[in-house]
């Protein structure tokens, strides 16, 4: 285990906050978006019924989010709920779009792992700072 | 001899090794989509069920998925909280600014997994700043000099033993989760793309719940059955104004922003009570705390 930790730092431990963030989103709307596109196998979604499934899908990503990382983790959730569902939101929508495209249920999760990441990294270019201090310290 | 005094707050940003855990193990589960509906469909009972009720390898997944994150959160908050980390055999002197309980506040205390060890935070003599200062954070109290600060934490067999109990709860309350998180979204259904997306999610977070719940009172069990405990020196109660030599693993500590920190205090020594009152100028224990049990060679011992 202490070598996973330190495999994670190493492969995640440059990225901001943000980006973090937006990674665990896009992971779990794209394990989500796979799980339903099993359940509509070769379903093409149209661009109305993408913006339909990513509204509760981001609503709910956020929330859970939120729980961990606002309230378990002590960062706040007050400080983080804002920036948080823009991420979601914005996260979101490119995770399902993107996986309606490439019709790859396998490797949705990641592909929203990464799209997190981007939309992460250039949200927080954008917000400027990092949310700073747990209440542990 | 007083060293330059280092500057308050952020110098960089700090690894949250919580978060990046957390973030690869997510990872591996969402890339193992193709190993879980391999395991519904070895689970017969399971399967037969889902074929005699119409529904398809969706919803199970989903409920798989929430359980399998929700242990996995738990797992990671509570193995973090209790792992030795690396750091260096430091010793410094000070007075208590501050000391924070572990169990401080209500989501601690409802959510024990996630509580924290027993912390001091110590306004530190001069001659210990080259202990202090860090490139990522430098704490320091409120006093009109900003004199910077060594936390101590003190290992509690109380955050342990919830993180243990947590870990245990949550690994029985997968299997319930699962099967109540397919249950009730079988009900929902998926006959339209809306319906589908929220009996997703219903699944996924019934089956979360589920998982959190027994983690919370697996936690709870764990902590009841061991014993509170608080940082002491000599046997003594420490006290918000206590001059104290602390020894231990001195480190970046990710948990008050990557500022300095025992992980955790190994020894410590009382050496009497200051008459001022929080917060502390570093003046104070430099002028009433002459002699300290640290080595006198230098701060850090290695």
């Amino acid at each position: 285990m202490a070598a996973l930790v330190k495999l994670a730092a190493l492969l995640f431990g440059r990225l901001s906050f943000c980006a973090l963030m937006g990674a665990i989103i896009g992971a779990l709307a794209g394990f989500l978006f796979a799980a339903l596109m099993e359940e509509h196998p070769g379903h093409v979604f149209t661009n109305a019924e993408l913006l339909q499934i990513a509204v509760p899908l981001a609503i709910a990503c956020w929330l859970v989010v939120l729980l961990i990382v606002g309230v378990w983790l002590h960062y706040g959730a007050a400080a983080i709920a804002w920036p948080l569902l823009l991420n979601a939101f914005v996260t979101v929508l490119l995770t399902v779009w993107a996986n309606n495209l490439i019709q790859m249920p396998a490797i949705a999760g990641i592909i929203g792992l990464l799209i997190g990441i981007l939309v992460g990294s250039i949200l927080c270019r954008f917000c400027g700072r990092l949310p700073q201090g747990t209440t542990h310290g | 001899m007083a060293d330059v005094k280092p500057p308050c707050g952020q110098q960089n940003a700090s690894v949250d090794t919580d978060l990046t855990t957390l973030l690869l193990i997510l990872g591996g589960l969402v890339s193992a989509i193709s190993l879980i509906k391999t395991a519904i469909t070895n689970w017969t009972a399971l399967s037969n069920w889902l074929l005699a009720n119409g529904v398809g390898m969706g919803i199970p997944l989903a409920a798989i998925g929430g359980a399998l994150i929700a242990f996995t959160v738990v797992f990671v908050i509570a193995y973090n909280r209790c792992r030795p980390r690396e750091g260096v055999q430091a010793c410094s002197a000070g007075v208590i600014n501050e000391i924070v309980p572990a169990y401080d506040n209500g989501v601690d205390q409802f959510f024990a997994f996630t509580g924290m060890h027993n912390r001091i935070d110590v306004v530190v003599k001069s001659f210990y700043w080259p202990l202090v200062q860090n490139n990522v954070f430098v704490r320091c109290a409120a006093d009109a000099d900003g004199s910077p600060m060594i936390a101590g934490y003190y290992w509690t067999k109380e955050v342990c033993a919830a993180g243990q109990g947590a870990i245990v709860g949550g690994a029985v309350g997968i299997i319930p989760g699962v099967l109540a998180g397919v249950a009730l979204a079988a009900l929902i259904g998926c006959a339209t793309i809306i319906l589908c997306i929220l009996a997703l999610i219903v699944a996924a977070i019934v089956a979360a719940a589920i998982v959190i719940a027994a983690a919370v009172i697996g936690g709870q069990v764990g902590r009841a059955l061991s014993e509170e405990t608080v940082p002491e020196a000599d046997d003594v109660a420490l006290r918000v104004g206590d001059y104290v030599t602390t020894s231990g693993n001195l480190m970046n500590i990710e948990f008050i922003d990557g500022a300095r920190g025992y992980w955790w205090v190994t020894d410590s020594a009382l050496h009497g009570h200051s008459s001022e009152a929080a917060p502390y100028r570093y003046i104070d224990p430099d002028t009433n705390l002459t002699g300290d049990m640290c080595p006198g060679s230098g701060p850090v011992i290695t």
